[in-house]
């Protein structure tokens, strides 16, 4: 009995399980049945070329661009028709691709707003704002005043002040300096330390090598590959036909 | 000069209470990206229905704190059950949204008619102005008393609503949402609800417009379509979104409309439009607009 129930449940560690999602704009279908799962603690990277689906997998886990069939877990619920802000306050952070960062706003006012959306203190905000002393020197300055690496830097502390247990990113390195890069990655991996789950997308894929315990590769919308770092590096196939790399 | 101030007066009066109806108009179209055409209807609902109170209370203080809850109502439910789930359904083309509430606005004027004059026989109502504000005050001028209390109304509103945008989380939370909704939700806010909070407090000020015409002018079936017009340049004028603009696009049309009709008669019936076709021509973003969007 018990060993038919685990068949048929996720594995125990899994966080997010995503099970054959497929997502249409307008009448476009973009996801072909895309499967994933990011683990307890874990950090998983989802690769691929320009419009491979990567971005739009994201935006149906959290609801942005429901999946019109497929069904997705985050911590034992289904959140597969969740509206996207209560996906967020179960406990999902969410970064988008341009960052999302409000030419209005001052910064202190971005951090405000997620705090009362999710009902959280100004302790929560300061214990965040540790891991990113740039961003508590510019309180007051306004989203359009920041530098590139400043607004990412803001875009990922803002998601942090939910408290998730899941972070979401797509492609925190695009537009940015090498060395800031470097920065994210660091702070990306000391966040990941303090036991937060990372589901990463990334064209940069040495940042998320450096940053992944797996890997799954997307082309047109199917997933081609799911195994850890290791097994991607003995498939150079995989990273010549999907990845552009050798 | 005692003839250029009483007309100042008059305009800024003007000025004042077509402020109030496009204030909530402008941060509606800004945030919900929705063209609502059935704002005058809201500033009808808001005059009769204080109407019926002041009847019930014979208190105007009453009737201007009630009134305009009708408007609330109706606004956050218009919002919550029929605007948003068509929008939801794709119906999000500004004309889709502009054709029913131009609809809701004709449908409001005739249910209106039939309650209040086929079936009731009313022809002419107003309220009538509360004791200490019902005749004329020596400012230099003999000017009536409720008119400056129009006036310091549309002022403390004017900045209530700045200080509600600009230094509340909850402004933040709209601000946000007219540079980048999706952004807003993808934080954890659920933005139907605060839309719903807005659309009705917008209304809340149409009814409180209405209102506060039902004791300065009059109440009539037409009320609504008259004051949509000018409502609707100031938007444009002040540029869409802008809080900032809307007032002082409602004190260039205010002053337009009282001074032409002051010293230009012949103008009067077209100054306003000739403004808002220079407007379009030259600025079409409008005094204050830009392109919201995130950075």
């Amino acid at each position: 009995m018990s060993s038919m129930a685990s068949q048929n449940a996720p594995e125990p560690d899994a966080l997010l399980t995503a099970t054959d999602m497929h997502t249409y704009y307008g009448d476009s279908h973009i996801l072909h049945g895309v499967s994933l799962e990011v683990r307890r603690g874990e950090c998983l990277a989802l690769l691929g070329r320009n419009g491979a689906g990567k971005s739009t997998t994201l935006r149906s886990i959290v609801g942005l661009t429901p999946v019109r069939s497929g069904k997705i877990t985050f911590a034992d619920q289904d959140i597969t028709r969740n509206p996207t802000h209560r996906s967020i306050r179960e406990g999902i952070g969410y970064v988008p691709e341009d960052r999302g960062i409000f030419s209005s706003l001052t910064v202190r006012e971005h951090l405000d707003v997620a705090l009362w959306a999710n009902r959280k203190s100004v302790d929560q905000r300061d214990e965040v704002l540790k891991l990113f002393p740039r961003i508590s020197e510019r309180m007051s300055h306004f989203g359009q005043q920041l530098s590139g690496g400043e607004q990412q830097m803001l875009a990922i502390a803002r998601a942090l002040l939910a408290d998730p247990d899941l972070l979401i990113l797509d492609e925190p390195s695009e537009g940015l300096a090498p060395i800031l890069v470097d920065e994210v990655r660091d702070t990306l991996l000391r966040i990941k330390a303090g036991g937060t789950s990372i589901l990463l997308v990334e064209q940069n894929v040495a940042m998320a090598l450096a940053l992944a315990d797996s890997v799954t590769v997307l082309s047109q919308g199917t997933v081609k590959f799911t195994g850890s770092p290791a097994e991607l590096e003995a498939k150079p196939d995989i990273k010549d036909t999907y990845l552009g790399i050798a | 000069m005692t003839f250029f101030l009483f007309n100042l007066l008059n305009g800024l009066q003007l000025s004042m209470l077509i402020f109030l109806m496009a204030v909530g108009l402008t941060v509606i179209f800004g945030l919900m990206d929705i063209l609502n055409l059935a704002h005058g209807a809201f500033y009808m609902v808001g005059a009769y229905f204080g109407y019926v109170v002041f009847q019930t209370t014979e208190s105007f203080w009453i009737s201007l704190l009630i009134g305009p809850l009708l408007s609330l109502a109706l606004g956050f439910l218009l919002q919550y059950y029929v605007l948003q789930p068509l929008i939801d359904r794709g119906r999000t083309a500004h004309l889709d949204m502009a054709l029913l509430t131009f609809g809701l606005l004709f449908f409001t004027i005739g249910l209106v008619d039939l309650i209040f004059f086929e079936t009731l026989g009313l022809t002419f109502m107003s309220i009538d102005k509360p004791a200490g504000l019902g005749s004329y005050i020596d400012i230099g001028i003999m000017y009536p008393t409720y008119r400056l209390f129009v006036i310091a109304l549309g002022l403390i509103v004017a900045l209530a609503v700045w200080l509600l945008l600009d230094r509340t989380v909850i402004g933040a939370v709209v601000r946000a949402g007219v540079d980048d909704r999706e952004m807003v939700r993808a934080m954890g806010v659920n933005i139907y609800l605060v839309f719903a909070c807005v659309f009705g407090l917008g209304c809340w000020l149409a009814g409180l417009a209405g209102v506060v015409a039902g004791a300065g002018l009059s109440i009539d079936i037409n009320m609504g379509v008259q004051i949509l017009i000018p409502t609707l340049v100031v938007v444009v004028l002040g540029g869409l979104g802008s809080v900032k603009g809307c007032f002082f696009g409602a004190l260039i049309v205010g002053m337009t409309e009282t001074l032409s009709q002051a010293y230009v008669p012949a103008l009067a019936l077209f100054a306003t439009y000739l403004l808002l076709a220079a407007m379009l021509i030259f600025r079409p973003q409008g005094f204050f607009g830009r392109a919201p969007k995130t950075v």
